[in-house]
């Protein structure tokens, strides 16, 4: 059972970090698992690079609709930083888990100082004050050490998958993730995978 | 085997909205399918792209909306089933065969998929496309999920069969990505040939045909309006006397309300999903039985204004609201939260919600909108732009990942309305004013509707410069391919259309090609360009640095780094060209080499030449 129903997990980041994958993994073990499950994806060339978010609503009980309502958030995982605080301050509450990639990427008006980056302590502060429990760790550093930063997005749902929100049981995941990636890619995709679980262990 | 053909009845599978349509297209049996690509309703045509390669299916990208609803119109009046999609801009360019076709109606059953998008999320306007359902007399239907959205395209191909009409399924851009569950039906054979018989009286579209045929198409609406009476998409769920009327993805909020605020006894909902024709019938027992309706849909007041009528002609005593009521507005889409609000207030409950958190004291957060890729040819094309043209000069762009060219540092494009409109409304700028005028188009977009622009600016002597941005595929929408494509490249059966013959031809003498990534180059020809007398047209010719890593085509170059030695911080890669790539450590500009695909733009700009390629 998920707890509460219906549950709402938020993917946030930037166009082209992947977070329509990693909310296709999840929505689907959960729909293999007997869960009514909906995914609100927001993509397309046209956003890349731009702030993008999806939504994966999960029940036992029925559909429901593809918008998660205001300060409805039950986990966020942000491959971003500063998009967790985005999300956050739409969807947060003080119940909502929040799993964040502390690597910071910069809008470009900030590269051309027409704005400012908030700096690493206050992004940390603002996530832990609008949320019940915050997990930060570099999931982009883990990624580039696999010499892969593609596979930040699978570092990011082995932290999901090691706070242990969802009923989600590592080895289903991992059979998953073989399925969703080129076989050339599997082993690395799998050490990526758990060494998300292992960063947020505590 | 494509997922999408196993024929596994009962099987279920995740499903996006959009695959649901092409499911559904192919479990009725669809034979020819033709498209534009345009955001939200590109992946279904995507889906069929790939399964005629390895089925019978005939798909093709055609060269624009207009175009690809004639050549389906073909194929469905000689009798084949057919499906057409595009977003709600395409229905524009499409209106005008469709406003006709459905005088002479169709054999073979035709679907045009139209995907609205409430809130722009990539679109130039936000028009309520329900509106053509309304002008052609066409039947439109509208799913509210996935399951819906499969099994109603199946239906829509008979239901378009039945009447001898083609059906438009209207979707939005919450429905179109949606990924959910859906029950697979069985496959029905493709019937791939037919033959056509010959009746220009109902076909040749000239005054005393049209004439009757529009006699008969009203006769086709009429029978359209009893099978929506009879429709199991239409419903009215419960017996309140407070009635919510609703359409498309706005009934999932309505349904998630009511549950919410406890109000399944005091409400009835009436759900429109066979929506035009109006069930008149239906609307009527609904009215009847309710003291006051609240209609709940995005955009236009169509239901709204529609239920009115019905009840001033039936003399209804009834008090019908919506648009106004909670945050209840034309723009942009609904959220569950503002309908959760406009019901509370409908029932005179007091609601307010899981009360939002203080974000007072949060960090301001940079906005993050969509920006060029690293590496993408466009900046440089706009950089060198930039260097060429005076201030005051006039920069017309269209619609395609070249529009982000808008925004600074670039700032390069000052108006854009419609696909195509670059090259005519510079036809306007450079006549009316004294000033500089370019235009900015993308190949696809130019094989869409540059041609004809481009024709008249020749024809009627006007003065400016086009550049055509030839990036070899249409990227915004996720690289479809168009008539200039390399067909090895992407491995299709299909013969290239060269853009410079086409510009020859079209009468411009003065024609330049560029690499953008040769900076000094490009900047030359732009000058000369800028300079000649009459209409010159400038091909930038560089691959999307996307679509050539997805074709296995990608730069083998190496990434560049900053020389800390040589750089004298004057900043103008980043001022100039602000690509993705680039960051601040400090004080210090740095080029992170896994983003940077080794354009070199940057280290031809640089004045300290202190950016250089890494060495392996």
């Amino acid at each position: 059972m998920i707890r509460p129903d219906p549950f709402n997990l938020i993917v946030s980041g930037i166009g082209g970090q992947g977070n329509i994958l990693l909310s296709r993994i999840v929505g689907r073990l959960m729909f293999k698992a007997g869960y009514y499950v909906n995914i609100g994806e927001t993509f397309g060339a046209a956003q890349r690079g731009g702030s993008v978010f999806s939504a994966v609503r999960i029940s036992k009980k029925r559909i429901y609709g593809p918008i998660v309502p205001d300060g409805h958030a039950n986990a966020i995982i942000s491959l971003e930083a500063l998009e967790a605080l985005r999300v956050l301050s739409r969807y947060g509450n003080p119940k909502v888990a929040a799993v964040v990639n502390t690597e910071p990427i910069y809008p470009v008006a900030v590269l051309s100082r027409r704005a400012e980056y908030p700096g690493e302590d206050d992004i940390r502060r603002a996530v832990s004050k609008a949320s019940g429990r915050a997990f930060f760790f570099n999931a982009t550093r883990m990624a580039l050490d696999l010499g892969a930063p593609i596979v930040v997005n699978i570092v990011m749902l082995g932290g999901l998958v090691g706070v242990g929100l969802l009923p989600l049981e590592a080895s289903l995941v991992e059979e998953e993730i073989k399925t969703s990636v080129p076989g050339s890619k599997t082993e690395l995709n799998l050490t990526a995978f758990r060494k998300g679980i292992s960063a947020v262990a505590v | 085997m494509h997922k999408l053909l196993i024929n596994s009845p009962g099987e279920k599978m995740l499903l996006l909205g959009n695959e649901a349509i092409a499911r559904g297209a192919l479990e009725a049996g669809l034979a020819f399918a033709t498209c534009y690509p345009g955001t939200p309703s590109s992946e279904i045509p995507e889906q069929f792209f790939t399964i005629s390669r390895e089925s019978d299916l005939y798909f093709e990208y055609s060269a624009n909306e207009k175009v690809a609803l004639e050549v389906a119109a073909g194929a469905a009046i000689a009798g084949l089933r057919t499906m057409v999609t595009m977003k709600h801009v395409g229905m524009n360019v499409a209106a005008d065969p469709m406003m006709t076709l459905a005088y002479t109606g169709v054999k073979g059953g035709m679907v045009i998929v139209n995907a609205d998008d409430p809130s722009l999320f990539s679109s130039q306007n936000e028009q309520d496309n329900r509106i053509y359902s309304r002008i052609s007399s066409l039947p439109m239907l509208e799913p509210t999920n996935t399951q819906e959205m499969k099994d109603w395209t199946v239906a829509a191909f008979d239901i378009s069969e039945e009447l001898g009409l083609p059906v438009i399924l209207r979707t939005t851009t919450r429905l179109a990505h949606i990924r959910g569950p859906v029950t697979l039906g069985t496959m029905r054979p493709r019937q791939l040939k037919s033959v056509f018989k010959k009746d220009p009286s109902h076909y040749v579209c000239v005054p005393a045909v049209s004439r009757k045929l529009h006699r008969e198409l009203l006769e086709k609406k009429e029978r359209a309006c009893h099978m929506a009476e009879k429709s199991p998409f239409n419903e009215i769920i419960g017996n309140g006397e407070l009635g919510i009327a609703a359409n498309g993805v706005s009934f999932n909020y309505v349904k998630d309300a009511i549950a919410d605020l406890g109000i399944e006894d005091r409400t009835s909902v009436l759900k429109l999903g066979f929506s035009y024709p109006m069930p008149k019938q239906l609307c009527v027992r609904f009215l009847r039985n309710c003291r006051s309706v609240l209609v709940v849909e995005e955009l236009e007041p169509v239901i709204e204004t529609e239920l009115r009528a019905i009840a001033q002609k039936e003399k209804i005593d009834v008090v019908i609201m919506g648009k106004g009521v909670g945050g209840l507005s034309q723009l942009y889409e609904y959220d569950p939260r503002m309908v959760r609000e406009a019901l509370a207030q409908f029932c005179g409950m007091e609601w307010k919600g899981r009360e939002l958190l203080k974000i007072s004291g949060f960090p301001d957060l940079p906005p993050r909108p969509p920006t060029l890729c690293p590496g993408c040819p466009h900046r440089a094309t706009f950089y060198a732009v930039g260097q060429v043209y005076p201030e005051d000069a006039i920069h017309a762009t269209d619609i395609g990942c070249y529009a982000l060219g808008a925004m600074p540092p670039l700032s390069i494009g000052d108006m854009s309305i419609c696909m195509g409109s670059s090259v005519s409304s510079a036809c306007g700028f450079s006549r009316a004013t004294d000033q500089k005028v370019a235009a900015f188009i993308g190949d696809s977009t130019f094989f869409h509707s540059g041609i004809t622009g481009l024709i008249n600016a020749v024809h009627n002597n006007h003065k400016f410069t086009l550049v055509i941005m030839d990036n070899g595929t249409t990227a915004m929408t996720g690289h479809q391919p168009h008539p200039g494509v390399d067909p090895d490249a992407m491995n299709i059966n299909r013969k290239q259309v060269s853009i410079e013959a086409v510009v020859r031809a079209c009468g411009v003498e003065d024609v330049h090609v560029v690499k953008p990534f040769h900076v000094k180059k490009t900047i030359e020809a732009l000058r000369a360009s800028m300079e000649y007398d009459g209409i010159s047209v400038v091909i930038s010719e560089e691959i999307c640095p996307l679509f050539a890593k997805s074709v296995g085509k990608a730069r083998k170059a190496r990434p560049f780094y900053v020389d800390k030695d040589l750089c004298k911080n004057h900043r103008d890669c980043i001022m100039y060209l602000a690509c993705p790539a680039m960051y601040l450590e400090g004080e210090q500009v740095e080029i992170n080499k896994d983003l940077c695909i080794g354009c070199s733009v940057c280290a031809q700009v640089c004045p300290e030449n202190a950016i250089k390629p890494l060495k392996s």
